[in-house]
């Protein structure tokens, strides 16, 4: 066997694997996105062929659920990596027992099934949850508070099954971060602020922006807040592919909702990147 | 002569183990200390301990007459060079440089004329100057560091083995441009390590420490040949060490003698204690030999010599000694068995 060939069939399995469960499914999904919708019966009709389907996405509602998914998603990738930087910033000066008991408590919530969480969600900020409850008995107000159905419920809820992965990741970021480098700075006379606007965000960046990505992925793809937590006007891509596909029975125009928010997806895991490389290119000539 | 810098008492314990013991020392202002002492016995906790990274469980720390106990480390005003370099990986050895200033709000081109002048001083190029610490050699990181410990001048300047990571040519190399540097900018400073040889060449003092206690602190040349104890005497290099009444000498204490004080031969003729022994070893160490000599069972005697010896492993030969080069070491608790 050529010696050269070894790592192409190491790759293999792996790439058989993405293949069948990848590959494969967007194809077959980028025909039924071309196929016409369905007239009265079954789900698309067959043997056809339209662009139909995606000059609907583009029509102003298709517009504003495009823009509102990654409205969405922006902000929720946004307050993640806030929070979770102050979260991992917090856990890092802890003891080194209480840092292991917070590290239990941001991943306990992992081990529940997310629909789970969002019910429970639902429970707590509810017309008749603990906290208008709790308020109203203490007579601070008269009618519950709009809590569920907002715009900011369902960013609470996908902000909460985010939040430990972003957490998680920037405190191991801040970690690797040598603590001798912070004893310098603060020698060279530098104060706690200005070594964390310096020395330590500066370091931080490169993994900020790799968060940041994982964090647009999975919330371009947000439905699980959107569905059970958010105003039903503002609703997201995935929603809108799950109405279509199994409350309308639309097969090729959810087919071509998904197919457009994959592109999104590629779209904002590349476009940055290749920006950055080519700033960097700018810059070291 | 005033006093730089004055130690007392200084102790630092982690949990329950002292690992700084009641050090006091003072050191004039523009001398080179070297605290001397192996892994672990807390010369770079009493190092952090100056520099204010750590504060002490008792004990005070004065700079120009001056208690800087309680002061944080940023007000400190010393220069530290870390022994891993500590460089911000992010910044160019320029802006690593400029970083005690700007933080200080220096002015751009007051700025400039201290990095240039400094870099100049420790020779370091422009070219390498605007490169990031990753891209530089192990010898030019350390005069990166250096070059911000000192850009901001400091009062006292605190090297934590700053040659430890460098091979043996550039250590040299480097070791007299530290001495050179500090001499010329005339600052105080302290260094610490593990190599008898680097603290030999650089200091004007010696400190060396074991288990976190200061045992002896004097200039290099009563450190090396007037050990106060047997740690002391073998931690600065080869040695003999033997009762004194081997010699004849009426007294309890242990006998010292470095190996080159050892003659042989028809160089041992002159002297007053003359001695055969079997030649168990012979070791190459460039320009001398060092030669295990046995005298008897228990008395081994360590020899080191410029010329190639004619002789062979198993040969019998004379070894002399003027007992006036013994020195008797006053450690007495310590004595060999």
């Amino acid at each position: 066997m050529n010696k050269k060939s070894i790592p192409y069939i190491f790759i293999i399995p792996a790439l058989s694997l993405i293949t069948l469960t990848i590959i494969t499914p967007l194809i077959l999904m980028i025909r039924v996105s071309l196929l016409k919708p369905p007239e009265g019966k079954g789900f698309y009709i067959p043997d056809t062929f339209s662009f139909q389907n995606y000059q609907s996405v583009f029509d102003s509602y298709g517009i504003s659920i495009l823009l509102n998914t990654i409205f969405f998603a922006l902000e929720v990738s946004f307050f993640s990596i806030l929070l979770s930087f102050g979260f991992a910033i917090l856990i890092k000066k802890l003891s080194n027992l209480w840092r292991i008991i917070c590290l239990i408590c941001l991943l306990l919530p992992k081990f529940i099934n997310p629909l789970i969480i969002v019910f429970g969600l639902q429970r707590l900020l509810g017309n008749h949850g603990i906290i208008n409850d709790s308020l109203i008995n203490t007579h601070l107000i008269n009618e519950p508070l709009d809590l569920i159905r907002t715009h900011f419920s369902a960013l609470i809820g996908e902000i909460y099954l985010t939040i430990p992965f972003t957490s998680l990741f920037l405190f191991s970021q801040l970690n690797s971060i040598d603590k001798e480098i912070h004893n310098a700075a603060i020698g060279l006379g530098a104060s706690n602020y200005q070594v964390f606007r310096k020395i330590t965000l500066p370091l931080c960046y490169p993994g900020i922006f790799i968060i940041w990505q994982l964090c647009i992925t999975w919330n371009l793809g947000s439905f699980l807040g959107p569905l059970f937590l958010g105003n039903p006007s503002d609703t997201t891509i995935s929603c809108e592919v799950y109405h279509q596909a199994f409350e309308i029975g639309n097969w090729p125009r959810a087919a071509a909702w998904s197919i457009l928010m994959t592109a999104i997806i590629i779209a904002f895991l590349l476009i940055p990147r290749l920006t950055i490389s080519y700033m960097f290119k700018e810059n070291s000539k | 002569m005033t006093n730089k810098i004055k130690l007392e008492n200084l102790t630092y314990c982690y949990s329950d183990k002292k690992a700084v013991d009641n050090i006091t020392l003072s050191l004039h202002s523009g001398k080179f200390l070297t605290i001397l002492g192996p892994s672990g016995c807390g010369k770079t906790t009493a190092l952090k301990l100056i520099g204010g990274y750590l504060s002490p469980t008792k004990g005070s720390i004065f700079i120009d007459n001056i208690d800087i106990t309680l002061t944080d480390a940023c007000s400190r005003k010393i220069g530290m060079v870390f022994q891993n370099y500590a460089l911000f990986p992010h910044l160019s050895a320029r802006k690593n440089i400029a970083f005690p200033l700007e933080i200080r709000n220096h002015s751009k081109t007051e700025c400039e004329k201290k990095i240039d002048a400094i870099s100049e001083l420790i020779g370091l190029t422009q070219k390498e100057l605007e490169r990031k610490p990753s891209e530089l050699s192990g010898g030019q990181q350390q005069r990166v560091a250096l070059a911000r410990a000192l850009v901001f001048e400091p009062h006292l300047l605190l090297l934590d083995e700053p040659l430890a990571n460098l091979d043996r040519v550039l250590k040299t190399k480097l070791r007299n441009e530290i001495r050179r540097l500090q001499k010329e900018i005339n600052i105080t400073t302290i260094m610490v390590t593990h190599d008898h040889e680097e603290a030999l060449s650089n200091s004007d003092l010696i400190g060396v420490m074991d288990q976190g206690k200061l045992i002896q602190i004097n200039n290099p040349k009563i450190i090396y040949d007037n050990p106060h104890s047997i740690f002391v005497a073998n931690f600065l290099g080869e040695t003999n060490i033997v009762p004194a009444n081997f010699f004849n000498i009426p007294r309890k204490e242990m006998a010292h003698i470095r190996p080159e004080k050892i003659k042989i031969e028809n160089h041992a003729n002159g002297c007053n204690w003359k001695k055969n022994g079997i030649i168990t070893a012979i070791e190459f160490m460039g320009p001398d030999f060092l030669i295990d000599l046995k005298i008897n069972e228990s008395v081994h005697f360590k020899i080191l010599t410029r010329e190639r010896p004619l002789f062979t492993i198993g040969s019998t030969i004379t070894m002399g000694i003027d007992i006036d080069s013994i020195w008797l070491i006053p450690d007495i608790q310590m004595e060999l068995q």
